[in-house]
């Protein structure tokens, strides 16, 4: 039934947003040309940042949870990768080596993390996240510690007869233009699902979830889950578009770049962390020929962002244009309240979990 | 007949201080049972209790025949159990639709469904329809569930405490805040919810006389204990009932 | 240390412990403010490591840059970090008291940022070295190991400001104020306490604890931008063993944290870090509130 679909517009959601998509995916297929290399190399890395972010914002926008070490299975990803390549060079099997052990690696921290309250969670993300850039930097028989791995090959893509050579830039990055979109798709799929849909349930209230029949645990789980594996896709295209790893994949520094870019397009859209990943690179490849202050001013856009200005590039804009892109939440009347805010509500919001600790044991 | 809910020797132990203090208490299948008594007198603990939002000191939960005692809140409610709270937990960011529709979603188990359109589904969405027409917030399915007035977010608790298709029904103050001719109306729609889904219904309640004109049974607590128990008429005229309930505002 | 090879005598062992105990109490302090504030306060201040850094960067300033005294130097570094709290909390941690926890962390995950590079602007990129002040200069002999005189001084300074704070929540009229509006917000205000200020002193008092163990790590330790997320994610280690909010949980996670610090150089070299993580992965499975948390 296509009737809750609907909301207060004139245009059929669906078609915009089709259109939209078509047009977006037409852009970016002429940045090779109009732009030359350096542009291939910026859009290729945006490319992969975005799908890096649409995938944090699973677990923020979507799912209520603010992990600060999505970057450990990103690494996870990009290292399992290069090894297997360089040992097998089967662009497939090396792809779906480090999907797969960014998958299992999050599964397990994920049943460690994800019992706990939100504070705690984040914390214990920050931790491990940091713990994976540490054994990374110390192992160095396997992942050659802090020189990383180098000469990580770029196999052609080969299914069946068809063979696709990858070492051109340009080449590689239509390849990860078909794959970022196609993660993208699956994303949005997954959010719009009846899955999507106990997740955002778990990022309004997880008591209420529970009182639905669902276990908190295991939903928030395959969140973590699900945001770590396509973290480790991200990392493995990375990989080979640099064909380097390097252990400051890990670092909670680059976990840091999902978080700034979403809260800057919008944590509570789905287009949100693609956009914040667009502002983020082009600031950044302004401003550092200018300072080299870079993250004084990057910490102070989120410093304005939090207290002034909580929706994000996506927000404003839809507030201007309501037939954009559909909301994490719902669009609605498209309000968004003054005063303090819940990332997406519009009101203040205890918490709906008790307080982490007795404070009163002090 | 086998009681639908059994409680024995229920406590909850606050750092000295006992919330609830041995209750013994059962719920008849197709009964309305109100539990009324002062602030502070347990009741909403109880139901936490019961519901698995707390653990027990002491004591037996036995629901269906089935001891829950440690069985977390979502196997109960699997079970048969769902509830409202005094304060609207509602999906804030999402559509009053989409709000009842996910109970229902996680009762057909398709909430697994990582892929699938939610405009599928048929089934989820004619239930989701006929619960919102029945607490009357069909006409205003699409607006976010804060966006709702205060009455109607009360409505919209009910209606998430009925999706599940729950044997039995918890409703914490479902009418907190409302004035006494909504108060009327909205244990009216009750009284119907009951006879229509075959539903058990426990309410916790202030208002003494909607709780006399819809219950079957009243139980009455204070200090974490069950001070009396019987049908409304008895309930009513009990003296130690009344002298509780002495020096409170009897509405 | 010892020889690669050779036995492990009791000797070592106990030397080890020492060290152990003087890593522990460095990480106390630091703990010790950001359980406190997110006790009081609610907020967990992501950037508290960025305090002890300041803390460092301060005392290099007064001990070698003016060539103050030790000691000046580090009470010159706790004031100072601890006014940049006072001025953080009151212009920007004030507003976000009534976020949502995701807000909160991404504000003060953003100060890292921030205060990160104005370090690097005042002071420069490179890494400040201090030497030991004389009083401290030489070591004590324990079964036949040496152990320095500083590392003594960490351990007596760590354990006196435990006590100290001990002693002034359990008696102090200043701590039943911090308890009870520790305890219940609302409550405090309707008895007539000042929270608001309540809340900025103890934001000055943690940054001003953070900022000394920063300015007390420079005659052993390098100063560079990089020791605050170092130790902040430490603390978070800390914290989860200890339980948030919670002194005594903060003091014995601080304990096992050092000690495993240690005992891993010794019996794990390389591996360290690995093991506290492990440590804390185990009390994750076994206790998830932490040791000293209730739920």
């Amino acid at each position: 039934m296509l009737e809750q679909k609907q909301t207060s517009t004139m245009w059929p959601h669906r078609l915009v947003r089709y259109t939209l998509f078509g047009i977006i995916i037409m852009v970016l297929s002429i940045i090779p040309w109009a732009f030359g290399s350096y542009g291939t190399w910026l859009g290729s890395n945006v490319l992969i940042l975005a799908l890096f972010a649409v995938s944090f914002n699973l677990l923020l926008g979507y799912s209520g949870l603010l992990s600060f070490g999505q970057a450990g299975f990103f690494a996870v990803g990009a290292y399992v990768c290069a090894k297997v390549l360089i040992a097998v060079p089967w662009l497939i099997l090396g792809l779906a080596s480090g999907v797969l052990a960014a998958a299992l690696l999050s599964l397990v921290l994920g049943c460690l993390c994800v019992r706990h309250t939100r504070i705690y969670f984040s914390m214990l993300t920050l931790a491990f996240g940091m713990m994976i850039h540490s054994v990374i930097w110390k192992w160095r028989a396997v992942t050659g510690g802090d020189d990383g791995l180098v000469n990580v090959p770029r196999p052609p893509l080969s299914l069946g007869l068809f063979q696709l050579e990858l070492n051109n830039d340009v080449t590689y990055y239509y390849f990860l233009l078909l794959c970022t979109a196609i993660g993208v798709y699956l994303l949005w799929r997954l959010v719009n699902s009846p899955l999507g849909l106990a997740l955002q349930g778990l990022r309004d209230s997880e008591q209420r979830v529970a009182f639905s029949g669902l276990s908190v645990y295991r939903y928030r789980l395959v969140a973590f889950t699900i945001a770590g594996s396509v973290a480790g896709f991200a990392g493995t295209l990375m990989v080979m578009l640099t064909k380097y790893a390097y252990p400051d994949m890990a670092h909670w520094t680059f976990s840091a770049e999902p978080i700034m870019a979403t809260l800057m397009g919008g944590v509570s859209t789905f287009a949100g962390p693609i956009v914040g990943v667009l502002i983020l690179y082009f600031a950044k490849e302004i401003i550092v020929r200018f300072t080299e202050y870079w993250l004084l001013l990057l910490g102070s856009t989120v410093v304005v962002l939090v207290l002034g200005f909580r929706g994000g590039v996506v927000m404003a804009l839809q507030q201007s244009l309501p037939f954009l892109a559909t909301p994490a939440g719902e669009g609605g009347t498209g309000t968004v309240s003054e005063g303090e805010t819940n990332p997406t509500t519009g009101g203040t919001r205890p918490d709906a979990e008790p307080p982490p600790a007795d404070r009163s044991s002090l | 007949m086998n009681a639908l809910l059994s409680v024995g020797g229920l406590e909850k132990d606050f750092g000295g201080f006992m919330a609830v203090n041995g209750v013994d208490l059962q719920i008849q299948a197709g009964t309305m049972t109100s539990i009324i008594g002062p602030n502070g007198a347990g009741k909403t603990t109880l139901i936490n209790l019961v519901t698995g939002s707390l653990q027990p000191s002491a004591g037996r939960i036995t629901f269906l025949g089935k001891d829950i005692t440690n069985l977390p809140i979502h196997q109960r409610v699997r079970m048969g159990m769902s509830r409202s709270f005094q304060i609207s937990d509602i999906l804030a960011n999402l559509s009053v639709y989409k709000n009842v529709m996910l109970p229902v979603l996680a009762r057909h188990n398709y909430t697994v469904h990582p892929l699938a359109s939610l405009d599928g589904y048929p089934d989820v969405h004619s239930e989701t329809a006929d619960i919102l027409r029945s607490v009357g917030l069909w006409n205003i399915r699409h607006y976010r569930a804060d966006e709702l007035s205060h009455g109607d977010q009360r409505l919209l608790e009910i209606g998430m405490a009925v999706a599940p298709s729950p044997q039995l029904c918890y409703l914490d103050e479902p009418c907190a805040g409302m004035n006494p001719m909504e108060h009327k109306k909205v244990l009216g729609l009750i009284k119907h919810l009951a006879e229509e889904r075959n539903l058990t219904f426990v309410l916790v309640e202030h208002d003494m006389d909607v709780v006399f004109s819809v219950s079957d049974w009243v139980v009455v607590m204070n200090k974490g204990e069950v001070l009396a128990e019987g049908v409304p008429d008895e309930i009513r005229g009990d003296p130690i009932v009344r002298s509780v309930y002495l020096g409170e505002d009897v509405r | 240390m010892r020889a690669k090879g050779a036995e492990l005598s009791l000797a070592d062992v106990i030397n080890q412990g020492l060290v152990g105990l003087s890593l522990s109490m460095d990480l106390w302090l630091v703990a010790a403010g950001l359980t406190i504030a997110f006790g009081v306060a609610g907020v967990l201040n992501f950037a508290h490591g960025s305090f002890y850094m300041l803390g460092a960067y301060f005392g290099y300033t007064f001990y070698q840059g003016l060539e103050l005294n030790f000691w000046l130097s580090l009470l010159g570094a706790a004031i100072c970090t601890g006014l940049i709290g006072l001025i953080l909390e009151i212009t920007l941690f004030r507003r976000i008291y009534k976020l949502d926890v995701a807000y909160q962390l991404i504000l003060t995950f953003g100060f890292i940022l921030i205060l990160g590079d104005l370090a690097k602007m005042v002071w420069g990129s490179m890494f400040l070295l201090a030497p030991m002040p004389e009083v401290f200069q030489g070591m004590i002999t324990v079964m036949g190991r040496t152990f320095p005189y500083y590392s003594l001084f960490v351990i007596g300074a760590g354990i006196t400001v435990g006590v100290l704070m001990w002693m002034a929540l359990e008696w102090g009229w200043w701590g039943k104020i911090v308890r009870a509006t520790a305890a219940d917000r609302e409550m405090a205000e309707s008895m007539g306490i000042n929270t608001a200020l309540t809340f900025s002193a103890v934001f000055l008092f943690a940054a001003a604890l953070a900022g000394l163990a920063g300015a007390m790590s420079i005659p052993w330790r390098a100063v560079d931008t990089g020791v605050g997320t170092a130790i902040i994610i430490q603390a978070f280690i800390i914290t989860v063993i200890g339980g948030l909010g919670n002194l005594k949980g903060a003091f014995v996670g601080a304990l096992i944290v050092g000690l495993a610090s240690a005992y891993g150089i010794l019996f794990f070299p390389g591996m360290q870090l690995f093991v506290i993580y492990v440590l804390m992965a185990v009390v994750l499975i076994v206790k998830p509130e932490g040791l000293l948390g209730e739920r």
